[in-house]
């Protein structure tokens, strides 16, 4: 029943949250916590291998007529990112907790229904990495959309809503396109009133489309996932999208909803349309590695934090992507056991906790200083040693140190580039090189040098953010040091629930 | 064998402090802080001792250690990350080196950042820095080598920037960083290279190189030494090095003088059987090093800096000992890695003393006379200063003849240019050490009067590796000095030849004996002519002023030539890319597909025309349609 249970725990968690006015935040936070207890507990069972099949596996009768059943199951690959999802709730969470005096004035606390968006955000990812059907996997990726374009409401961005709403057109735009794949592949699985949604099924029919045809279903599948992660030349909505969130906000899209593209490459597109993968997937991957280096020389180019963070976010997912892509074209389409898949988890884990730590430091600084823009402080580590030190954590974390959580992911993903072609790994390791610069500069703006003249001390970390960024920075050395901790799932399941 | 089976707490204790260190913060005392930062190098030393005199005394073919502590990742297909030790030869030179110097600087750090408010920092930095240049040196595989050599990187990048107020440090620690990055990602695109060739990241692989691909092993080769290049700062990835200079001087006399900066001596001897079968690769790495021993000595001649001048020294150091793995002697390379260590740390915490006499001043111009206030400076100093020109009885007399010897054996020019380089080395350093001490001091009467000597943790050190500097050598008296001694034993040559065959022979075109001759010339000529012109001559002569000299002593003009090749393309590319085509694809596609929606929108506004007739039509037709599609 963990499916099941893993996505209803969120869901209820928020109604109950704005039912809970004035204690919604300790109630989301306490729910948070119990989540990523039930995570864990359902990862473990799946690294166990000896697990009951019906534990993982959760189905019942939804829209029989249309072939399609509520079908939820938990493989490794969607426990790893139900895990990540859950992990990502008491940092979000505990962001939106956070009150106290800022530049502008004291903040409040965010109120129930802010705390209830997140929960159901959370819910809706569960739903869509559990899906094992793809008219529920959709549905459960269109209601994602929904908390994070409603977060926007909190912005103290001018244009907020005007971002949020050509955010929520573009990626509509692409979400309409993989709908659209989904039942003419829909339309292949038999006779009709035989006809599934099933993700089995699915995978059979369009393996036995023509080429023609699986070019356009790789096509548009292959449009709407990447312009969720987003991948350059499609990333148009992130910068703006970005910058204009609040802060937790920002950590739901880059932790959690870019990680959905990722997901949708490895189970729904490259089984999908096998031969649209291998007509296109060469482009792709040096498109996708072209994408990660455009991604670090913008991320070169700019004078605000934020911006910073956004467009490494967005080179880090074109490495991810590439290596997912690459092991792909060089196995053949079956990513089990391929460096590509390793790296990958690994990766979206690594970046999601980096990118979670960058967005919350960029939003203290934000919030002491008023401004996020590089330059404009200077000596933060000398102020708050506390601050300074474990943000370095996470900066080093985020440009792949070894024995930090994103050395491990970026390695094998270069290897899994490497094997494809080695002069793109070349041009990869750049991505690595620029990403050092970059995100050092940042570092060394910020928290070095000189005290800027005219800005007062900043205040230390209160509590609740030396929780929040503690708990991070610990995470980006525990993955660091212990990598296998994610990987051995994907080597010790049973067939059956094995990837499929 | 107890005292082998503990090569795994070696690099622990280090960590265990750097740990301790972290924890306790500012909450320790002065006192605990050097306790614990010394007391962790201390053990793991005394540990590292045993361990090496433990592997001499086994059988030469049973002098290598394999263990495995836990599994990063496995890969399947035989390729695993293990995370492991490999103790051998090799190793326990290296280990011991890093172990004893890195004591040594630690206790004399004591002494020498006493008054610094970030002592705990500095020393959990200091502990972590020997944690993973021991997990470099004592890894069982590339990866944890990788693991190491990147680790070091990042110590070196915060002990740069020591000092977070100073821009100049900061800067260079940046520029540090990502210069070894540069070079980082070679050595992980030849791990991967590697990786793809041996079906393997174990060292023991390299057993197999006989069976592999001529070309394989070539560009393995090269982007090995590419990583070698910018961990120890060959040309053109040098320029990071005297820059490092900014950070406080023990750690330079650790990181960038005695151990990190010849991790990459440490890598490309490891893998010696890559380049012994990739002659090309081999060659490379022997021009390199000549090319940059040259070029750094030459600019050496003409810095003020007394810890730029050391720091340009040990880039044209490395490059004598790239030559050496080059020419097919890693061996003698390996000897020169342990004498250097001897000497340049010494040099390095001379001069620490110099500047700490003197509240913090480097140039050289306005010291002098410096000899009879820090008498034990003074004379440790000068050891080093004749170790490292090379004269005789000094320790790198010894290591530098050998590898001469083995140059010439392998190519006449190359022999000539480190011929050149050598008297270079002997006239600067003479030049550092007379106008630094010779003749009168020519600083302000206000610091003149505050001189002192080094406290007691500063000086037991000092003498600690004079005495090194001075004996080191007879650890391997070469063949040709030997012939006039009675053959002493070649201790480190016959120590090292279960890892490290040595290759080749002398013959070359110039007999031994007289080879020996020139070399010895070469640097009594360097050494006699600063003689002449800084200490008979008893005031500063003025350089000459023309283009040429202006250009080396601009060190080439390196920074614009990297701002021009790297930094302004790759800045400029990203803002004409965040001016011109970013704001096409952030604003424009989006825009364009809203547009589209809003013409979409009004074509269905004209269908709506109110004609009941017309939406009869269309019912029909789209009937027609669904029922085409279904069947």
């Amino acid at each position: 029943m963990y499916p099941l249970a893993l996505f209803l725990f969120p869901l209820a968690a928020a109604i109950l949250s704005l039912c809970a006015g004035k204690r919604a935040g300790g109630v989301a936070l306490l729910a948070s916590v119990l989540y990523l207890g039930l995570a864990g507990s359902a990862w473990l069972a799946v690294c166990d291998g000896g697990a009951d099949i019906s534990d993982l596996d959760w189905q019942t009768t939804w829209l029989l007529e249309f072939g399609t059943r509520l079908h939820l199951r938990l493989d490794p690959l969607s426990a790893l990112l139900l895990l990540l999802t859950a992990l990502a709730g008491p940092w979000i969470v505990g962001s939106a907790l956070r009150g106290g005096p800022s530049k502008s004035g004291i903040i409040e606390p965010r109120p129930s229904t802010y705390q209830a968006l997140i929960l159901f955000a959370q819910a809706a990812l569960a739903g869509a990495f559990l899906a094992a059907d793809a008219l529920v996997f959709y549905t459960c990726w269109e209601l994602c959309m929904v908390p994070i374009w409603l977060l926007f409401c909190w912005s103290p961005h001018q244009e907020r809503g005007r971002v949020a709403l050509r955010f929520f057109i573009y990626t509509l735009c692409g979400s309409l396109l993989m709908l659209a794949a989904f039942i003419y592949v829909h339309a292949r699985t038999g006779e009709p009133g035989a006809r599934s949604f099933e993700l089995a099924a699915m995978h059979a029919a369009g393996a036995g489309l023509s080429e023609r045809e699986q070019v356009f279903v790789f096509g548009a599948l292959c449009t709407a996932f990447a312009i969720k992660m987003p991948l350059v030349p499609v990333h148009g909505w992130q910068p703006e999208t970005y910058f204009a969130a609040t802060a937790e906000g920002r950590m739901l899209l880059s932790a959690l909803l870019a990680k959905l593209g990722v997901y949708g490459v490895i189970v729904w597109l490259v089984p999908m349309a096998p031969a649209g993968l291998a007509a296109f997937g060469g482009i792709l991957v040096a498109l996708a590695v072209a994408g990660a280096v455009y991604g670090s020389l913008l991320a070169l180019a700019q004078k605000n934090l934020v911006r910073t963070i956004t467009y490494a976010s967005l080179a880090h997912m074109g490495l991810i992507a590439a290596g997912v892509f690459a092991s792909a074209l060089v196995s053949d389409g079956n990513l089990t056991g391929t460096s590509g898949l390793y790296g990958a988890a690994l990766q979206m884990l690594s970046h999601s906790i980096t990118s979670i730590g960058l967005f919350f430091i960029a939003d203290l600084i934000e919030r002491r200083i008023g401004s996020s823009d590089l330059g404009i402080a200077g000596a933060l580590r000398e102020q708050a040693p506390a601050f300074g030190w474990l943000s370095l954590v996470v900066v080093l974390g985020s440009i792949a140190v070894p024995l930090t959580s994103g050395f491990w992911g970026e390695l094998l993903l270069l290897r899994s580039l490497f094997d494809h072609a080695p002069e793109l790994a070349a041009l990869g390791t750049l991505s690595m090189v620029l990403g050092a610069v970059y995100m050092l500069r940042a570092y060394q703006r910020v928290m070095l040098g000189e005290p800027a003249v005219g800005v007062p001390p900043i205040a230390p970390l209160s509590g609740r953010e030396l929780a929040v960024l503690g708990t991070l920075a610990a995470c980006v050395i525990l993955l660091g040091l212990f990598p296998r901790i994610v990987i051995d799932a994907f080597t010790v399941t049973t067939p059956d629930v094995a990837l499929r | 064998m107890t005292a082998l089976d503990t090569i795994g707490l070696i690099p622990l204790f280090p960590l265990l402090g750097f740990i301790v260190l972290v924890l306790g913060n500012r909450r320790l005392s002065q006192r605990l802080v050097a306790a614990v930062g010394c007391g962790s190098l201390l053990a793991s030393c005394a540990l590292a001792g045993s361990a090496f005199f433990g592997l001499g005394m086994r059988p030469p073919e049973a002098r290598s250690l394999l263990s495995t502590t836990l599994t990063w990742l496995d890969l399947g297909g035989g390729l695993r990350l293990d995370f492991g030790f490999l103790f051998d030869p090799l190793s326990a030179v290296f280990v011991l080196i890093i172990t004893f110097v890195g004591l040594l600087i630690h206790i004399y750090s004591v002494g020498y950042l006493w008054t610094d408010p970030g002592l705990h920092r500095y020393f959990a930095f200091l502990n972590l820095f020997v944690f993973f240049m021991l997990l470099l040196v004592m890894g069982k595989n590339l990866v944890v080598t990788f693991v190491g050599w990147e680790g070091v990187g990042l110590c070196s990048y915060l002990l740069i920037g020591f000092w977070s107020r100073k821009e100049a440090g900061n800067e260079a620690a940046k520029k540090a960083f990502v210069m070894n990055r540069v070079g980082d990602a070679g050595f992980l695109l030849g791990l991967l290279w590697f990786a793809a060739t041996f079906g393997s990241l174990e060292y023991d692989a390299l057993s197999l190189v006989g069976t592999k691909d001529a070309t394989d092993l070539m560009i393995i080769g090269l982007l090995f030494f590419v990583g070698a290049a910018g961990k120890s700062a060959q040309f053109p990835l040098y320029g990071w090095l005297p820059d490092a200079m900014a950070g406080p001087t023990p750690a330079s006399a650790l990181i960038h003088a005695a151990t990190m900066v010849t991790s990459g001596i440490y890598l490309l001897a490891r893998c010696n059987a890559v380049y012994v079968a990739a002659p090309v690769a081999q060659g490379m790495v022997a021009v390199v090093g000549a090319f940059t021993a040259l070029a750094a000595a030459v600019v050496a001649l003409t810095q003020n800096d007394i810890k730029r001048v050391l720091a340009y020294s040990t880039v044209s150091q490395l490059g004598f000992m790239f030559l050496g793995l080059g020419s097919g002697a890693p061996g003698a390379a390996i000897f020169h890695v342990t004498t250097h260590a001897f000497f340049k740390a010494l040099l390095f915490l001379g001069a620490g003393s110099v500047i700490h006499a003197l509240h913090g001043e480097q140039d050289i111009r306005r010291m002098g006379g410096l000899g009879k206030p820090l008498p034990v400076t003074r004379a440790t100093f000068l050891v080093g200063t004749l170790a490292i020109a090379g004269l005789p009885p000094f320790s790198g007399f010894f290591s530098k003849e050998e590898l001469l010897g083995h140059v010439l054996a392998y190519d006449f020019r190359l022999w000539i240019l480190a011929l050149a380089g050598s008297a270079l080395t002997a006239f600067y350093m003479l030049r550092l050490y007379l106008l630094v001490f010779g003749a009168t001091f020519r600083g302000t009467p206000s610091t003149g009067h505050l001189l002192h000597e080094a406290p007691a943790s500063m000086a037991v050190p000092l003498v600690a590796l004079a005495f090194l500097s001075l004996f080191g050598g007879w650890l391997g008296v070469p063949h040709v000095i030997g012939a006039l001694l009675g053959h002493p034993p070649h201790f480190i040559g016959e120590f090292l030849a279960s890892v490290l065959p040595v290759a080749g022979t002398h013959e070359g075109a110039v007999s031994t004996e007289a080879a020996l001759g020139c070399a010895l010339a070469a640097a009594a000529l360097g050494a006699s002519y600063a003689f002449v012109r800084y200490y008979l001559q008893n005031h500063l002569p003025a350089p000459p002023s023309n283009a040429l000299v202006r250009f080396i002593s601009e060190e080439y003009r390196l920074d614009r030539g990297y701002a021009l090749v790297a930094e302004q393309p790759m800045t400029g590319l990203g803002k004409l890319l965040s001016t011109s085509v970013e704001p096409r694809i952030g604003g424009g596609v989006p825009t364009a597909s809203a547009r589209v929606a809003f013409q979409v929108g009004a074509l269905f506004r004209r269908a709506q025309t109110g004609d009941v007739g017309f939406y009869a039509l269309l019912m029909t037709l789209a009937a027609a349609l669904l029922l085409l599609i279904d069947f």
